[in-house]
């Protein structure tokens, strides 16, 4: 830490997306938590599940960050969403 | 020597399945293979003489309009949306009624452009979890080496790989694939795309086939246009080569009289085409892939070469190589067709299911986070003694 | 069912809230508005062929539930996608009448000290 004044990530954004079963849910935020997405200083997501919904707690230094995060994050819900529908 | 038997294929099969992924550049491939358990696999050395049975071989390519190159984030969006249309189609091609019956799941982990490997990873991992399947991540290059062994079966060649996205020349040596030449700038699949756009010629079915096509139509093969040959010892350069012919290019479509060596001083005719500046670029990157691959070959002291990654399809490619196969000692080219040269998915699966058999699964899910950057020399290559 | 939703704020907006509505088209759709292909390959004549896969129907034709949820996120994707952008923009136009501003009232006091005709009146700027 260089001792400057640390970003706060001020913008924020929470997200439900329920799913049929806990489990679904599950190996949604399994497959999600991974991957970085931009910068850690900029940007921070977290993920939980409660019974079968996911959760995702987005926070951002500005709007148009929290944009990019949170469109591409929804992108991957929505791949996790279309392949446990045919595959299950 | 070497045990490829070493993890058995799961559920008392008499053989394995894997599936395998791949997207780092504009093409989807999905597929799905089989290798038998053999008994010779115990204690050898034959990790291309798997007896591969391939079972789907789906890829769907991401073309953009004349004058346009790919950029990430449509490559990405082309990917997550066939993703799971791609998968469905293999397994009912390949007449998989229950997947969870593979054995493993293969990926490419890198190298290649980032949104699109990623789309790919997230169906990777839903699947593993839904299927119970463990995962396996692939360096892409390794991919196409393992599928040009065991397709052509070259014993010990040196591998040229030439692709939009790499191009280097291999040997392998105690147990990693090394990297005896490479580009010092961009690919050269990359800059004969690049100057593809420069002429604004059709991205489909590829800009390099395109190119190849056009260069056949020269009529002045004895003229060639000279371009700047920039081998450095092992390696070679090309943006150098690109900037020129480019130049030339626009020199030619603005009626630069002043060009000399395109238009005729006295008359203003036009001397050269763009079908003649197709085959001298052709002949002179060619030129120095032969040369630095022929350096190789003394180092290692082959007289077998093996051309992977989608510039090997080149048909011009492989006879300049082959002759000078020919002149040391009487060797070899081997070379793959469009079905595995041209990125798939049956080559992730090839080099995955190879690494799973000796054991090397993912653990953590962690660990599966793709990379842009993934050197071939950083896979240690176990299958092999 | 439950539906998709959410919830954002900001040190501007104390809570703004999205949520499905059913039956309007933008929830019943895989191909959402702010998802499309780049303007610069639209505009490079791209026709799209790379939309997302059709809902998947169960056996009475209808969306299974997580093709609901698919496209109920793929609507409310396009609704914070749209509600962030303008916010964006707000604020840049904010920033701009604040420049504006700014600029309008340096004019205005070097008009106020003089030192308009004179080359020589350096001294009279403040």
């Amino acid at each position: 830490m260089k001792g400057a004044r640390e970003n706060q990530l001020l913008h924020v954004l929470h997200l439900e997306v329920p799913f049929e079963t806990a489990q679904q849910a599950q190996i949604a935020s399994k497959v999600l938590t991974p991957d970085p997405i931009l910068k850690p200083q900029d940007f921070h997501v977290q993920y939980s599940c409660k019974h079968s919904v996911l959760h995702l707690d987005f926070e951002s230094i500005d709007d148009r960050v929290l944009r990019v995060g949170v469109s591409s994050v929804i992108e991957s819900v929505k791949t996790i969403l279309e392949t446990i529908d045919e595959f299950k | 020597m070497v045990n490829l038997n070493k993890v058995p294929p799961r559920h008392r099969k008499q053989y394995y399945l894997a599936l395998g992924l791949e997207g780092s550049a504009n093409k989807l491939g999905v597929g799905i293979i089989k290798h038998p358990l053999l008994p010779q696999h115990a204690d050898s050395d034959l990790s291309h003489h798997c007896e591969l049975q391939i079972l789907a071989n789906i890829r769907d390519t991401y073309v953009t309009p004349p004058g346009e190159g790919f950029l990430p984030r449509d490559t990405a969006r082309h990917h997550r949306n066939w993703a799971v249309r791609l998968v469905k189609k293999a397994l009912q091609e390949a007449g998989i009624k229950d997947p969870t019956d593979l054995d493993t799941i293969c990926f490419t982990q890198g190298p290649g452009m980032g949104a699109p490997l990623h789309s790919v990873v997230v169906m990777a991992r839903t699947l593993s979890l839904l299927w119970d399947v463990p995962l396996v991540g692939v360096n892409h290059c390794v991919g196409h080496i393992e599928m040009g062994r065991e397709i052509t079966k070259a014993e010990n060649p040196v591998v040229l790989y030439v692709s939009g996205g790499n191009t280097q020349v291999i040997a392998y040596s105690e147990n990693r694939y090394r990297i005896f030449g490479e580009t010092l700038d961009i690919a050269i699949g990359n800059c004969l795309d690049r100057f593809a756009r420069t002429l604004k010629i059709p991205n489909e079915p590829s800009p390099g086939y395109n190119i190849e096509q056009l260069a056949l139509k020269c009529t002045n093969k004895d003229q060639l246009v000279e371009l700047p040959y920039t081998v450095k010892g092992m390696d070679l350069s090309m943006s150098g080569i690109l900037g020129y012919v480019d130049s030339l290019a626009k020199d030619l479509f603005n009626k630069n009289t002043k060009n000399k060596l395109l238009f005729d001083p006295q008359t203003g005719q036009q001397l050269v085409t763009v079908a003649d500046l197709c085959y001298s670029l052709q002949e002179n990157l060619f030129a120095m892939l032969v040369e630095i691959t022929e350096r190789a070959m003394a180092h290692v002291n082959s007289n077998q070469v093996l051309i992977v990654g989608g510039v090997g399809c080149n048909v011009r490619l492989q006879e300049m190589m082959a002759s000078m196969c020919r002149d040391r000692s009487n060797g070899q080219v081997h070379a793959t067709d469009e079905r595995f040269c041209i990125d798939n998915g049956v080559m992730i699966a090839q080099a995955g299911l190879l690494q799973y058999r000796m054991g090397d699964a993912v653990q953590d899910i962690a660990d599966t986070v793709v990379t842009q950057k993934f050197r071939t020399d950083e896979v240690y290559v176990a299958w092999r003694e | 069912m439950s539906e998709v939703s959410a919830t954002y704020s900001s040190p501007e907006v104390e809570k703004q809230l999205f949520t499905v509505d059913s039956s309007l088209n933008r929830y019943n759709t895989t191909n959402g508005s702010t998802t499309g292909p780049s303007a610069y390959v639209l505009q490079a004549g791209q026709i799209d062929k790379d939309k997302p896969a059709e809902a998947k129907l169960n056996n009475d034709g209808e969306p299974t539930f997580l093709s609901k949820v698919r496209m109920q996120l793929t609507g409310l994707q396009d609704d914070i996608n749209e509600y962030l952008t303008h916010r964006m923009e707000t604020a840049k136009n904010k920033k701009l009448k604040q420049d504006d501003e700014l600029r309008i009232k340096t004019e205005i006091d070097k008009l106020l000290d003089g030192g308009e005709e004179d080359d020589s009146d350096e001294d009279n700027t403040k």
